[in-house]
């Protein structure tokens, strides 16, 4: 059921008022184990949880995490105009498409079995594949590509050659980024005029960090082909990335990027990679929060709360784990983000 | 049983055993060398691992952390499909080495995979912490084997260096001594015979 823009607008912003409060989320990653997570979990809008309570509690949670996200998507898309509401549903259906694919190659890659590839995969509805079932149960890795042959996904068949030569996957992983970047940008050409600056801007910027990174982890390599590993390249240019790979001193390098990008890349210098994640989150949260304040009353505020939903999902999936694990709330709260108020 | 029972008293086994005592003896001497030696081995292989373990056990919280940050930010479903594109695995190499004749096992790590391209740049760098451990784990297990090996092989050479030096060699002077006695004895003997004869020929004459 489609109904009016300025509808959905107004349900969104009671959905964004149900998502936890910055003291929600603190009050759960104080939680002194993951029994008192979960009964704190208990008083928020996910009310009690679920799942098995065995040893395979963390990724049961993150299951449920992810499906009650998956579901806000679906109740939101379900009600957004037709352009908008494709627009959304490849947004963020497609990302998941391209990881659930990712999760199957890499299976297949190293020949795991057809149950632990399906037990990883996010469960989604295919979007562009018929079916997630038919591409696990292939063969090997070059015929589980070889079924992608007349979706967006073709390009991939192409790059097989270049994962055999290297014995590599990440040909193939590159590619997949490339296609969502490529697939989206298109896309944000049926949406009106003044609200593809936001979509934009948030794969733009993504793309370009993932860039950065990928160029950090190549750093010293002198084969380096800037065509085959960055096809596409938006903020950061490939002269930029190639005095990345070959800077001997990091920080500079890291230094000399244009904003947010030194700022985002800034924990590296640290020595602590792992708050990239969380940094690169923040940038895309305070990208929605700022297109959000520009237009209370249009597709940014959807948008927005999809960007806080999946901030949400990935805080709780991390506070799960880290619970489970017994790690301390100080530990817990330096990755994830919880700016919202 | 005695140490002199079944001893034939001559003069040429007491020359054959004073020679053995001579050559265990110096087999003594020997053993006490090589045992001072794999004592000042022990002692500096003590410290040196001691050392080690400190710093593997820094390195290993460094690695642990940099683990968690990676699940912490990519969730662990992720991190567990993640891994899967890893294909290759350490090749390592077992040789066995000797050092003063204490045999222990020498590892060489021949390769390690190519981890970063595949991995995300967070589970890479935590990647790359585990492998240095990992690299850090088989030098300190090489470093303990030989350290237990030096110290296994100094408790036998100290029952070798005292089972010489209190029964052995003892025992064979013990020997020594019960063949001079006898043969002193049986010399003493001669003499009053030989005395004794020469008496009764005197008187006869």
């Amino acid at each position: 059921m489609n109904l009016g823009l300025g509808y959905v607008v107004l349900r969104t912003h009671a959905r964004i008022a149900d998502l936890l409060t910055k003291e929600q989320m603190r009050t759960l990653a104080e939680a002194t184990d993951i029994d008192d997570f979960l009964v704190k979990l208990e008083t928020t809008p996910y009310g009690k949880a679920e799942v098995e309570a065995d040893e395979r509690l963390a990724l049961n949670l993150e299951k449920m995490f992810i499906k009650k996200f998956t579901e806000r998507i679906e109740e939101i898309v379900k009600i957004t105009p037709t352009k908008m509401g494709k627009f959304l549903h490849a947004y963020f259906d497609f990302r998941f498409e391209v990881l659930n694919i990712k999760r199957i190659l890499r299976g297949k890659f190293t020949d795991s079995s057809v149950e632990e590839i399906s037990e990883s995969l996010i469960p989604i509805e295919p979007y562009i594949v018929k079916s997630y079932n038919e591409i696990v149960t292939a063969e090997n890795l070059k015929e589980s590509v070889m079924k992608l042959k007349g979706t967006s996904y073709q390009s991939l068949i192409d790059k097989l050659d270049l994962s055999e030569q290297y014995d590599a996957l990440w040909p193939l992983e590159l590619e997949l980024n490339y296609i969502y970047a490529r697939n989206i940008l298109k896309l944000t050409e049926t949406l009106p005029r003044r609200d593809r600056h936001i979509v934009n801007s948030l794969v733009k910027y993504e793309t370009d960090v993932e860039n950065v990174l990928i160029a950090i982890k190549r750093r010293g390599k002198t084969d380096v082909d800037l065509d085959e590993i960055f096809p596409v390249t938006y903020g950061i240019s490939k002269e930029d990335l190639r005095k990345v790979i070959d800077a001997t001193n990091l920080n500079k390098a890291i230094d000399e990027l244009q904003p947010p990008y030194n700022e985002v890349l800034a924990p590296i210098k640290t020595g602590d990679i792992a708050l990239v994640r969380a940094m690169l989150r923040k940038g895309k949260y305070e990208a929605a929060t700022k297109a959000r304040a520009g237009d209370q009353f249009g597709f940014n505020v959807i948008l927005a709360f999809l960007v806080y939903s999946e901030i949400e999902k990935d805080n709780l999936v991390g506070l799960a784990w880290g619970k489970v694990q017994g790690l301390s709330s100080e530990d817990l709260m330096k990755y994830i983000v919880i700016p919202w108020d | 049983m005695s140490a002199t029972s079944g001893i034939r008293p001559t003069k040429g086994y007491l020359m054959e055993t004073k020679r053995r005592v001579q050559i265990v003896e110096r087999g003594a001497e020997f053993l006490k060398l090589k045992r001072d030696q794999l004592a000042k081995e022990l002692t500096s292989s003590l410290e040196v691992l001691k050392g080690r373990r400190i710093l593997l056990l820094d390195n290993l919280k460094e690695a642990y952390n940099a683990l968690t940050a990676a699940y912490l930010s990519l969730g662990p479903t992720e991190v567990k499909s993640q891994t899967r594109s890893i294909k290759k695995t350490l090749d390592l190499e077992v040789l066995p080495r000797s050092v003063m004749g204490v045999v222990y096992p020498d590892v060489k790590i021949i390769s390690t995979p190519e981890i970063a391209a595949e991995l995300d740049i967070t589970l890479a760098h935590a990647a790359e912490k585990v492998y240095e451990i990992i690299e850090e784990l088989i030098q300190l297990a090489e470093f303990e084997a030989r350290v237990e090996r030096i110290a296994d092989e100094l408790g036998t050479t100290n029952r070798k260096v005292n089972a010489l030096e209190n029964y052995v060699i003892p025992d064979m002077k013990h020997v020594i001594k019960f063949i001079e006695d006898k043969l002193d004895e049986e010399s003493m003997e001669e003499l009053v015979r030989i005395k004794l004869i020469g008496g009764v020929k005197k008187s006869a004459r």
